[in-house]
């Protein structure tokens, strides 16, 4: 089996003027969970949905689980779960009926695992999809991809209209499923903290690309706000190239920017005679340094 | 549950059988539709005080009558609406209608589903096909026990006329005279009738859905877009069925009644070429749809 | 055992539990050839992610703080006088820095500060 699930070589999808994804190269190990961020508008959904076959991409190739989602059969999405971000389902249907329905076209449908989820979440089986809130309705579709059990299921929005005790439920569940061997999610959200409860890796798309991609605890311990201050002969010539942001006042710089290692901050303020202090973010934190736009130096 | 195939699934799924009650109650609101609108065909040649089964009556009122005029914009209206997949929705904004004509976004469920795409769309197809043209079948089933048909121009002996009787017996060659002098009876005409009317509402169905496969790619959620390009075909069959009535009454080429002798005379050519552009329309469609994408 | 965890902080969440169980081995709130949770069961209780948790049992073991029994789970290593020394140190030096920046950053001088830190040591002889 390969070692990802997901595989992406140079893809490129543009719709009218606008380049939605650029050159994306996307690699998802097999067992993992992927958080997949990035602003509105960045090439998130666009991405995603060129994964699960409903779009095609101008450029380059997809593999998901080693197939081209063009070329998806009916026993390849058997591994496939998804919860769409805008999660339309036939409101006039019963939520049992949706189970039925499509409960028909997977082989291994676990029944078990529809009512403790509806359970769970207060859901009435017996009620029509147009009564249920659109939290409920959200975890209905999120219900009926877990069910199919499959080998990778790929979140996009899945807890966005949940309040926060649904969430964390949502992310047990989320978890449970991860126990089982070999079983990989990719999860798209907004919301950032659920996120870092639970990934282990994470990609952030910003402007049609992907400009990190890596573990998140390689993540948070590298980068970090830096406070320089103290200059003693002036802060002119300061300047650190790859920096994430960036702002000096008249006194102070203040960077974001990767940390490897003690050495290499005690250098640079060793560089410039300045004095430093470093700030812990966590992933919203680094997320917004990332993708914001950088500020005018002043 | 008892499971059941996945065609069978999708097809009750077209049918929102899961949304409005069982099998039973949908077939009797099927049923009862197929009444009212089944009737029309063959009570347009009977049921109108002045063609009294004479299909010439019929086909020299210059257009069909009303009554047959009006099916077939409703059959029209219809069959455009319902057999343009990917965009019903942006014709019915908000999707409220359940079954046949579903909002955009439920494809997106199915198509993340363990869909066989093809399947999907041959079961939408067979809905479709049996919602519309149900009516137009059941008239062919019914037309062997219908009265007789003639054929009696109005005026029967100008060179008109004769021209025609000349065409009519070419088409029936086991026509004989009626009793009413100057009319000449069709045998199997009802028949002939009812199938006439059968093909080339399958026909219609059939050029319709492969104008939505064409056109379902490039639909963008443009207001110029959704209103026209969906719409063009209705605009175009009726256009062309008021042209065709027109042109007959200037050049006294009677198109509808052409058309029909033309059947008529060769039915298994006909009925042969409409099963092969069935394949090939049906096979290019589900190819299409495959190919769809939601954005 | 009750852990928090605090996954929106700037310390990735590997690291807060590694610290925790530390302190807790260290100090000897888990007793030697206690038995830690398994993987699974502590994973599902704290609601984070399976391989957080192996992550965090494996520092504790190339720590040499714990140490796995094939079959059978992990346990706690008891008896580290020496070790918890080095643990000790570390904990030390860390607030040395703390307290060493800070008198940089407010201008104080070294013997100031000595000063000060043989101050506190007398006072708290005094009330013991």
């Amino acid at each position: 089996m390969d070692s990802n699930v997901i595989e992406t070589t140079n893809v490129s999808r543009s719709f009218a003027k606008s380049i939605a994804v650029q050159d994306l190269n996307l690699r998802v190990r097999r067992g993992s969970i992927y958080g997949f961020l990035g602003r509105n508008g960045a090439g998130k959904t666009t991405a995603i949905k060129m994964l699960v076959g409903l779009i095609w991409p101008d450029r380059g190739d997809i593999k998901v689980n080693g197939v081209e989602p063009a070329r998806f059969t009916v026993e390849d999405r058997w591994k496939i779960g998804y919860v769409s971000e805008k999660q339309i389902l036939n409101p006039f249907m019963r939520v049992d009926a949706l189970v039925h329905f499509t409960s028909s076209f997977y082989p291994n449908w676990d029944f078990t695992a529809c009512d403790r989820i509806l359970k769970r979440f207060k859901i009435d089986p017996t009620k029509r999809i147009r009564a249920l809130s659109l939290g409920m309705a959200r975890q209905v579709a999120f219900m009926l991809a877990v069910a199919q059990k499959p080998d990778l299921l790929i979140l996009d929005e899945p807890a966005a209209n949940l309040d926060v005790v649904a969430r964390r439920e949502f992310l047990d569940e989320v978890l449970d499923l991860l126990r089982e061997d070999g079983k990989t999610v990719l999860l798209s959200s907004h919301i950032l903290s659920d996120v870092e409860r639970v990934a282990e890796e994470i990609g952030i798309i910003a402007q049609g690309r992907l400009r990190i991609s890596e573990p998140l605890d390689r993540l948070k311990e590298t980068v970090k706000k830096v406070r320089f201050y103290g200059f003693e002969k002036g802060m002119n010539g300061f300047e650190i190239s790859d920096a994430f942001n960036f702002s000096r006042t008249s006194n102070e710089v203040l960077a974001t920017l990767r940390v490897e290692n003690d050495s290499q901050l005690l250098k640079l303020a060793a560089k410039h005679r300045c004095q430093y202090e470093v700030i812990h973010l966590n992933l919203e934190d680094i997320f917004v340094e990332i993708v914001r736009e950088p500020k005018e130096p002043t | 549950m008892k499971a059941q195939t996945p065609f069978w699934s999708l097809l009750k799924n077209e049918l929102a059988i899961g949304c409005f009650g069982g099998t039973g109650q949908v077939a009797s609101v099927l049923f009862v539709y197929w009444l009212c609108v089944g009737a029309l065909p063959l009570l347009v040649v009977f049921g109108d005080s002045n063609s009294r089964g004479n299909i010439a009556a019929l086909f020299e009122a210059g257009f069909l009558p009303i009554i047959a005029f009006l099916f077939l914009s409703c059959l029209a209206v219809w069959m455009a609406y319902a057999t343009v997949p990917a965009f019903c929705d942006l014709l019915s904004p908000g999707g409220a209608v359940p079954g046949a004509v579903q909002h955009l976004g439920a494809f997106e469920f199915l198509f993340t589903r363990a869909v066989d795409r093809r399947k999907l769309f041959r079961a939408r197809a067979t809905v479709f096909f049996v919602f519309t043209l149900t009516p137009l079948f059941l008239n062919v089933l019914v037309s062997p026990f219908a009265p007789e048909i003639r054929f009696g121009p109005a005026d029967s002996t100008s060179v008109e006329a004769v021209r025609r009787y000349e065409q009519y017996l070419k088409a029936f060659p086991e026509s004989h005279p009626a009793m009413v002098p100057g009319q000449i009876v069709i045998p199997h005409g009802a028949v002939a009738y009812t199938a006439w009317l059968a093909w080339s509402g399958t026909l219609a169905f059939l050029l319709l859905q492969g104008y939505g496969a064409l056109i379902a790619r490039r639909v963008k959620p443009n207001s110029w877009w959704t209103a026209f390009f969906p719409g063009a075909p209705i605009l175009f069959l009726l256009s062309s069925l008021i042209l065709a009535a027109r042109a007959s009454r200037t050049t006294h080429v009677n198109f509808y009644e052409n058309s029909f002798l033309f059947f008529s005379a060769h039915p298994l050519v006909m009925l042969v070429s409409l099963a092969v552009l069935a394949i090939v329309i049906q096979t290019w469609c589900e190819r299409r749809f495959s190919k769809l994408e939601i954005l | 055992m009750f852990i928090h965890l605090n996954p929106n902080s700037g310390m990735p969440i590997y690291r807060q539990l590694f610290q925790q169980l530390r302190q807790r081995i260290v100090s000897g709130q888990l007793a030697p050839d206690e038995q830690l949770p398994s993987v699974r069961d502590f994973s599902a209780e704290l609601g984070i992610n399976l391989l957080t948790v192996a992550k965090v049992y494996q520092l504790l073991e190339s720590e040499g703080l714990a140490e796995t029994r094939r079959g059978l789970g992990t346990f706690v290593i008891g008896g580290h006088k020496t070790r918890s020394l080095t643990e000790k140190r570390k904990l030390i030096t860390d607030a040395v820095e703390q307290v060493v920046a800070e008198a940089q950053h407010l201008d104080f001088e070294e013997s100031e500060v000595i000063r000060l830190i043989h101050q506190r040591f007398e006072e708290t002889k005094k009330k013991s």
